[in-house]
């Protein structure tokens, strides 16, 4: 996040660097202390607002395990308000509440600048940063070094979970392609003469022997045929034509080639509303 | 920084999947053609209709397809010539099922079918009014489930 203080200083939460803004404020820019930046990030979450001394003392120092003292912080105060005072040349830039705690300066305008980086700011491109400055920045910015080992720790178990998310998308897909397929699928059932029954509705409830007059009502001959005819024979139809009520009966009789084992031609047979006579 | 804010091991599995989804979608789409004779009769009580003939299938790579359908149909005791070539367009949409859009229906020498007829004919073959076709594709043949009975065996010709 990066403030624009009094339209003179942009001052960069992530790197703690404030440099002059736009030309103006002084020249060259300052490093703070991880202490003091968060000290002033925080102050400027609501500038005018007062932080108490004991919230301070939490969240700059023991929330990151360090010891907290009142004097501590009031040497880093003073700090912060000299550092900002000679960049900005204003003198009463956080102000002391006693025994309560610090706030930033209501009367000093403070504004969230997304767009502006430091170094735009400063008018320096990236690749005009030669990779001495760079490794000195680097060196002198603890908070960008850190930023990079928890890139460098995170981006294989990242790299792993995300692979493993889109395997399992892609397993789930073929799985939900496996489970059409049953519902879909005919695969041999039994045999009559030279015919292979092929059906999807193998189960125990309904019987070869009923299976035969269903596909008799639709193929007169068929017995016959399959006794001489080597063939795949499709079957479908809806239970209750098993129990002498109407429904849709599907046969469709496949002639096998002699080569290959191939089917040659196909009749099908659909019937609707058929009932058993 | 930016070297490694994009993990190349990320890339890669991204790549990866992204080769064997595409491949797999392509493989949704084929070209093959396959012919059967079909009788259909519906034995509702009011209806006498029944059709007797030949269809022939062709799908293409392209995700469009055409058949062919030639023969009579019988609705209340009259028999009407059937020949009509139709145009249409297959989608993928899961699994084994699909989505066939009919762009045309053209009439193809000796035609008296009325449409009503014809429409008739083409929902129970499951190629009209938004029925999910699922098709069963072996090495020698197809069978079309509209969409759960089926309705079609066909021969794959080629």
């Amino acid at each position: 996040m990066k403030y624009i203080i009094a339209s003179l200083i942009i001052y960069d939460t992530e790197s703690g660097i404030i440099c002059g803004y736009a030309d103006k404020g002084a020249a060259g820019q300052q490093h703070l202390t991880n202490t003091a930046n968060r000290i002033l990030s925080l102050l400027l979450t609501s500038p005018g607002e007062i932080i108490a001394r004991d919230d301070l003392l939490e969240q700059v120092w023991i929330a990151h395990g360090q010891v907290a003292s009142n004097s501590s912080l009031n040497q880093y105060v003073s700090i912060l308000r000299k550092t900002l005072t000679k960049m900005t040349g204003i003198s009463d830039t956080i102000i002391s509440h006693p025994r309560v705690g610090f706030s930033f300066s209501a009367a000093i305008n403070v504004r969230l600048d997304e767009a502006e980086s430091v170094h735009d700011a400063l008018h320096i491109t990236e690749s005009e940063i030669s990779p001495d400055t760079q490794k000195t920045e680097e060196k002198n910015n603890p908070s960008s070094k850190r930023f990079l080992k928890k890139l460098e720790k995170y981006t294989l178990p990242v790299s792993g979970v995300l692979l493993i998310i889109l395997l399992l998308i892609t397993l789930s897909q073929y799985y939900r392609d496996d489970s059409n397929a049953n519902s879909a699928n005919m695969s041999v059932w039994f045999s009559v003469g030279k015919c292979q029954i092929k059906s999807d509705q193998q189960t125990r409830l309904i019987s070869h022997e009923k299976i035969i007059p269903v596909m008799s009502g639709l193929i007169p001959d068929i017995i016959h045929v399959c006794e001489k005819t080597p063939s795949q024979v499709f079957f479908k139809a809806e239970n209750s034509v098993f129990y002498g009520r109407e429904g849709r009966v599907f046969v469709a009789f496949c002639r096998l080639g002699s080569e290959e084992n191939k089917l040659m031609y196909c009749e099908t047979f659909y019937a609707y509303n058929w009932k058993k006579k | 920084m930016k070297k490694w804010m994009i993990s190349p091991g990320i890339l890669l599995s991204v790549l990866c999947i992204s080769l064997v989804y595409i491949n797999y979608k392509q493989h949704n789409y084929f070209a093959t053609r396959c012919e059967s004779t079909l009788t259909y009769h519906d034995y509702s009580a009011d209806s006498d209709f029944t059709f007797s003939g030949n269809i022939i299938l062709e799908f293409y790579g392209d995700r469009s397809g055409q058949y062919f359908l030639t023969g009579i149909i019988h609705n209340k005791g009259i028999d009407f010539q059937l020949s009509r070539a139709i145009d249409f367009s297959y989608t993928h949409s899961s699994g084994k099922k699909y989505s066939i859009d009919i762009n045309e229906i053209r009439k193809l020498g000796t035609d008296t079918s009325p449409e009503p007829l014809v429409s008739k004919l083409l929902k129970v073959l499951g190629i009209a009014g938004n029925i999910a076709l699922s098709i069963e594709r072996k090495s020698d043949y197809i069978t079309l489930w509209a969409p759960v009975i089926p309705v079609l065996t066909c021969a794959i010709v080629r």
